[in-house]
């Protein structure tokens, strides 16, 4: 018999969810709106003081790459020259729009009127986006958002506005339309919402046995990373993901109800490998509880609680979250979420994940994983994942040191 | 690191990646080495593997293992600024390699913008990032900046880039081999400016009583660390010429030396906004490709060599566009890659005589 589904409901709603982020984005771009593709942590609360199409490049990646055509939709771009030591979302993404929408499961995106690239989460991203600039000859704006390694100066916070006041520029000048800067804090105060319920969400964790996977954080956050931040529809999932963990967790239904290993995941998460990864190491009474990639939602640098954006200063608010997600942060400032997440969820092993496709999540994870054995005593272990590449992960090699690691905690 | 050079008491900083204020940090009495390439330099990387993944480029892991290894005791602080996601990423595993041998070093940084620095708030942030810098460097040097000082300096960095503008024309004429230009790049971590420029001056003078030869096919390279010398001889074997070169460490390192200036801040916002194009300058991005075309045309190239290092992502992004344009102006390509962990002048030099022949067909 088939096993019943864990969060039902809110796998339900995520399905319509994408499936009208994709129908709504086609639907717009006939309409004659502006089709803007945007980077993932580009401020979508200050786009959406305008009527515009967003469209996301490497959640469209993200999507093929887990619904198995990461690695075809990689081969059209490396047939035409891009080497295979790109980042494979940038590969498969080209892929897909050299092929014009050809084996992706959504048809691809929309052409855009303006691309906004930014190179915190990786500089890299301003390239990929500056190849479709010269081929389509749209604007492509970046957003300069300065790595810290200590806590965001005031001088980067001021920047950064300064940038999100020529961008604004910028679109009514393409668009003739004015920003609406109620409307950005409207977005804004919804966001609010939405990061409170998905931490809700994310701290049954802390339960034991865990009331959710990493697994399950990677797949809800799906929503996050397309059109509808900024909106009462993730507003509604994230409640809903909450209520029915909640639910769950009440009725003693848990993800790995014999969980000996309380883990915590370092990187992107590992899309092609959602299921099988999650079932196999259920399999070993290991649950991935916790990464630092979904805490990334809704926070500042170094930090795990939530962010509270403050509404009556909207610009400089979405500055501040810039450095949350991981990539644009330091060492230090890494360790200290790392730490605290360890702490509060009764964490007893922490996965990183070398990610060859992702070199600023990547480089500095073998001296963390130093770094945390020093400051809590947990182990760690590196496996080696692409995060949509496929034919670049090797599973039985991987769980082998997976094996170990697990032994190694026993003892 | 250091050269015997009598006197020298400068503190040396190592400074990555490719275009750091060299001139600031020697004007302060510094002398500053740029910790790029070291490919001549470093054997194995069993340091560096402690700290950057087998998957990061040469760049990284021949930089740490430098840094890490005996050839970097007398290194006495660290500059870097943000370019590519990879070296962005190495200040802090250096600082702890550092820190486990018990090596205290000075640390400086600074974030260039990657935005068109003819935009006000860009352009103010470049200068207010080096006016910071200014004031760390007095701190940890003890004197003031001079504006006097820092002309004296540019005018030792104008004089090499001049030599090397010099001897880059010599190589063209085929009266200098351009491996003698390669080991003169200012990514020499074990020679100071003034060692460089020195040597430079007596090769060239050297080169001046050579023969000028024009018999090979003239061929522009590229690449961010692709004056090997193991290059220079299958080169010559192939009967090419590297007619001009859009080398990291040479031409776009030593492109441009600003004029005029009232002040340090204003010599390196012209620096950057003028400099030759490079992938990791994202404010120039757009002047690349035409800037390649423009040394093809110049030096009547028939052929491009674009040397890749493994892992470089930002160079590989640019490739096909780049090829596209030379191709469509009449240009063959060759594309060689090299790897830190696969690095010999067999199978290239195979690939380097194919497209030799391919050139001498066209004739």
């Amino acid at each position: 018999m088939k096993p019943k589904r864990r969060l039902s409901r809110s796998a339900e709603n995520l399905k319509k969810m994408v499936a009208r982020y994709f129908t709504e984005m086609h639907a717009g771009a006939a309409q004659g709106k502006l089709v803007t593709w945007i980077a993932i942590i580009v401020p979508i609360e200050l786009l959406k003081g305008f009527d515009l199409v967003i469209a996301v490049p490497e959640n469209h990646a993200a999507m093929c790459a887990a619904r198995g055509a990461g690695s075809s939709l990689a081969e059209k771009a490396e047939e035409r020259g891009y080497s295979t030591d790109i980042c494979s979302y940038a590969r498969i993404d080209l892929g897909a729009w050299m092929e014009g929408g050809k084996g992706s499961p959504s048809m691809g995106m929309p052409k855009p009127g303006l691309m906004i690239s930014n190179n915190n989460n990786c500089s890299l991203l301003v390239k990929w986006f500056d190849v479709y600039r010269r081929e389509l000859g749209v604007p492509h704006f970046v957003l300069d958002v300065p790595f810290c390694y200590e806590e965001q100066a005031e001088k980067d916070t001021q920047y950064i506005v300064d940038q999100y006041g020529e961008l604004i520029g910028l679109i009514e000048e393409m668009t003739g339309q004015k920003h609406d800067m109620d409307r950005t804090i409207e977005a804004i105060s919804y966001s609010n919402e939405a990061n409170r319920l998905w931490k809700e969400f994310m701290d049954f964790a802390s339960h034991r046995p865990a009331g959710i996977t990493a697994f399950d954080s990677f797949v809800h956050m799906a929503p996050y990373i397309t059109s509808f931040r900024g909106t009462p529809e993730l507003v509604d999932h994230c409640r809903l993901l909450a209520e029915e963990t909640a639910e769950l967790v009440a009725a003693r239904d848990f993800p790995v109800p014999n969980e000996r290993y309380r883990l915590l995941w370092d990187n992107i998460a590992p899309w092609h490998q959602l299921r099988s990864m999650s079932s196999r190491l259920a399999g070993m009474d290991a649950n991935v509880i916790y990464a630092t990639y979904t805490n990334a939602i809704g926070v500042r640098e170094g930090s795990v609680d939530r962010f509270v954006c403050d509404e009556s200063d909207p610009l400089r608010s979405l500055a501040l979250i810039q450095n949350g997600s991981v990539c644009p942060s330091g060492l230090e400032l890494r360790l200290k979420a790392m730490a605290e997440m360890i702490e509060r969820f009764g964490i007893n092993g922490v996965v990183f994940s070398g990610n060859r496709s992702c070199k600023p999540y990547s480089v500095m994870q073998l001296d963390l994983m130093r770094e945390i054995e020093k400051k809590t005593g947990v182990p760690t272990v590196m496996i080696e994942v692409d995060h949509a590449d496929q034919r670049k992960y090797s599973e039985e090699k991987e769980f082998l040191k997976l094996a170990a690691f697990l032994e190694g905690i026993d003892a | 690191m250091s050269e015997s050079q009598p006197g020298n008491s400068r503190p040396l900083i190592g400074c990555f990646p490719l275009y750091p204020p060299l001139e600031l940090f020697h004007s302060m009495g510094m002398d500053p080495r740029v910790l790029w390439g070291l490919e001549e330099t470093i054997d194995g990387t069993d340091l560096s593997d402690l700290h950057v993944q087998a998957f990061s480029c040469a760049v990284a892991r021949r930089l740490m293992q430098f840094a890490l290894g005996p050839l970097s005791s007398d290194m006495a602080a660290v500059f870097s600024y943000n370019a590519c996601d990879t070296l962005r990423n190495l200040p802090e595993p250096l600082q702890k390699g550092m820190d486990s041998r018990g090596r205290s070093l000075e640390y400086f940084r600074m974030h260039l913008p990657a935005k068109d620095l003819c935009a006000a708030y860009a352009s103010n942030y470049l200068k207010n990032e080096i006016t910071g810098l200014i004031s760390s460097l007095e701190k940890f040097m003890g004197r003031a900046f001079s504006i006097t000082d820092f002309r004296a300096s540019v005018e030792v960095y104008r004089r090499y880039r001049s030599l090397i503008s010099e001897a880059q024309e010599l190589v063209a004429d085929g009266r200098m081999a351009f491996d003698q230009l390669g080991g003169m790049s200012l990514y020499e971590a074990s020679t100071s400016i003034e060692g460089l420029t020195a040597t430079l001056g007596q090769r060239i003078v050297a080169a001046r009583k050579n023969p000028a030869d024009h018999s090979g096919i003239p061929i522009l390279i590229s690449g961010i660390s692709a004056a090997r010398p193991f290059l220079t001889p299958l080169f010559q074997e192939a009967g090419l010429v590297v007619a001009a070169n859009d080398v990291a460490g040479l031409r776009r390192a030593n492109a441009y030396t600003p004029a005029e200036f009232d002040s340090a801040e204003e010599y390196y916002l012209d620096f950057y906004k003028n400099h030759f194009p490079c992938p990791t300058l994202a404010g120039l991005a757009d002047k690349r490709a035409e800037a390649i075309l423009g040394l093809a045309r110049q030096s009547k190239a028939r052929g491009f060599v674009f040397i890749g290092e493994k892992f470089c992502e930002y160079e590989y992004l640019e490739y096909p566009y780049i090829e596209k344009r030379l191709t469509d102006a009449g240009l063959k390509c060759l594309f060689i890659e090299l790897s830190i962990d696969d690095e010999g002048a067999g199978p290239i030099h195979t690939r380097v005589e194919a497209f030799a022949e391919l050139l001498k067909k066209q004739t």
